[in-house]
């Protein structure tokens, strides 16, 4: 009785509905001929990322802060890839032992990127608030942090005046942060992230530093003498 | 209650959380490989403008079960089709018969075993989803019955048309499978088989296998027939021989 089941539904019907599945894959049939290609759309259709929450680990003795982990600022600078961190140094499913700074600057857990040549080193002590910066007691006042998505940047870093210069330069991480889509804009190319990679003085004009967007279009001219000031405290032009 | 998962491919960015946390859920060793391995269950492979995902489709009437000469591979009433690999004697059998070229074995052991997404069935047994699907970070693999995840694929081609191509891959393919996908670009374009009959495999075997019984005992009646008449002709020449004295030739010839 089952056979005569599985006959009567059995190969004549089967090759007439993959003879037909074929063809309308292969074809697109013609009413998806008429819509937007798929692919058109795929690029439109923004793909929302839900990343897991900060992860919070306090203040420990000695440090200069809590540490708020955002999956948000990594992932990008990852290329929006997970496999980088996952599931070695950190797994995913559950959460792993507290990160001891001892295995980091040994080259493991968060030392495993941040190691002075990927990303600013563990060791680095220009760079210690970029992650213990502490964590706002004002619930309400970090979760408006936490919803705006705009990452915690270094401090901002004071270069000395140079031999023919007009004055000290401040760069500040936060103002640049505004004009550009994210960190990978300015690292690791022209610059490195290490924070003590050393600037080279002088030269900082050209496109291989500050020149590469002070060039007049995405930003004022660095050669510019009327804005001289606007980098170099002390000096003449727009402040 | 049969759970399963549904794959978006216009939903998945390529980060590959679904293969890391693979990793960790089955403590598979690393690297992620590029393709499925026995050490790599799931990959997230980009062909055509879009990411599609690779995994077992955990089908309702698998083959690999159906040709397990040992029983190793079980499909559970919860939806995964598991793997024991304290059964198997290791003949690859389920390696051949798969149509989608799922299970893959451990070349480089001395004593190897196949390996294969086996859905987390130990997670769902603990009434958790996948790990894939509990990692991801936009929804592309989701995990849920397969009856709703089949309502949610049809809901989404149907809210946006332009975005999907017009086919739940998995609702028939191969009498259905517990994973489903939808994509917006043909799915042979993406290397799925689209040549696959929507019968469940096991029945090609089956409709041979049941047609046995009857051929054996047909073949067994006219055997028996055949001997009854060569062994009834045999006894009534040697009858009609004793009638009429020696048969010609025969060993009563007395010799000159």
């Amino acid at each position: 009785m089952r056979r005569v089941g599985w006959h009567r539904a059995g190969p004549a019907r089967a090759l007439w509905l993959g003879a037909l599945l074929i063809a309308v894959t292969a074809l697109g049939g013609p009413p998806a001929a008429a819509a937007p290609t798929s692919r058109d759309t795929l690029r439109r259709a923004p793909i929302e990322l839900r990343l897991p929450a900060d992860i919070v680990y306090a203040r420990a003795p000695g440090d200069t802060g809590a540490v708020v982990f955002r999956h948000g600022t990594h992932v990008a600078l990852e290329g929006d890839r997970c496999t980088g961190c996952h599931p070695r140094p950190f797994t995913m499913l559950r959460r792993g032992p507290v990160p001891r700074h001892a295995a980091m600057d040994a080259g493991g857990s968060c030392g495993s990127c941040h190691d002075g040549r990927r990303a600013f080193g563990v060791r680095d002590s220009v760079a210690c608030r970029t992650c213990h910066a502490g964590v706002a007691r004002d619930a309400a006042a970090s979760g408006a942090r936490a919803a705006s998505g705009a990452p915690r940047v270094p401090a901002p870093h004071v270069f000395p005046r140079g031999g023919d210069s007009p004055g000290p330069v401040t760069f500040r991480h936060d103002r640049h942060l505004r004009g550009a889509k994210g960190c990978a804009d300015c690292h690791p190319k022209p610059f490195r992230m290490a924070a003590a990679a050393p600037l080279r003085a002088g030269g900082m004009h050209e496109a291989a530093g500050c020149g590469a967007c002070h060039d007049g279009r995405r930003a004022f001219d660095a050669a510019d003498p009327e804005a001289c000031g606007r980098c170099h405290a002390g000096a003449g032009g727009t402040p | 209650m049969s759970h399963g998962l549904l794959f978006d491919s216009t939903r998945c960015i390529g980060c590959g959380a679904c293969s890391a946390a693979c990793k960790e859920q089955n403590g598979l060793p690393l690297p992620i490989e590029k393709e499925t391995t026995a050490y790599t269950w799931t990959v997230v492979e980009s062909r055509a403008g879009a990411n599609v995902r690779r995994l077992c489709m955990h089908c309702l009437s698998p083959t690999c079960v159906s040709v397990c000469p040992v029983g190793a591979m079980r499909k559970t009433a919860a939806g995964p089709v598991v793997y024991d690999s304290k059964l198997c004697i290791g003949c690859r059998y389920c390696i051949m018969a798969c149509p989608f070229g799922v299970p893959k074995y451990q070349w480089d052991r001395a004593v190897p075993v196949v390996g294969k997404c086996v859905l987390c069935a130990p997670r769902l047994a603990a009434g958790q989803p996948t790990a894939c699907a509990a990692v991801c970070p936009t929804g592309a693999t989701a995990f849920g019955e397969r009856e709703a995840l089949v309502r949610e694929a049809r809901a989404r081609i149907a809210s946006e048309p332009g975005r999907y191509v017009d086919h739940v891959y998995g609702l028939e393919e191969a009498g259905g499978t517990s994973v489903l996908l939808l994509a917006g670009v043909p799915f042979a374009r993406l290397g799925l088989r689209t040549d696959l009959p929507n019968e469940p495999m096991p029945m090609l075997t089956w409709r041979v296998l049941a047609g046995l019984p009857d051929g054996i005992a047909v073949g067994a009646v006219l055997l028996l027939g055949v001997h009854w008449i060569t062994k009834r002709r045999a006894e009534v020449r040697r009858a009609e021989g004793g009638a009429d004295g020696a048969p010609p030739g025969g060993p009563g010839e007395p010799r000159p």
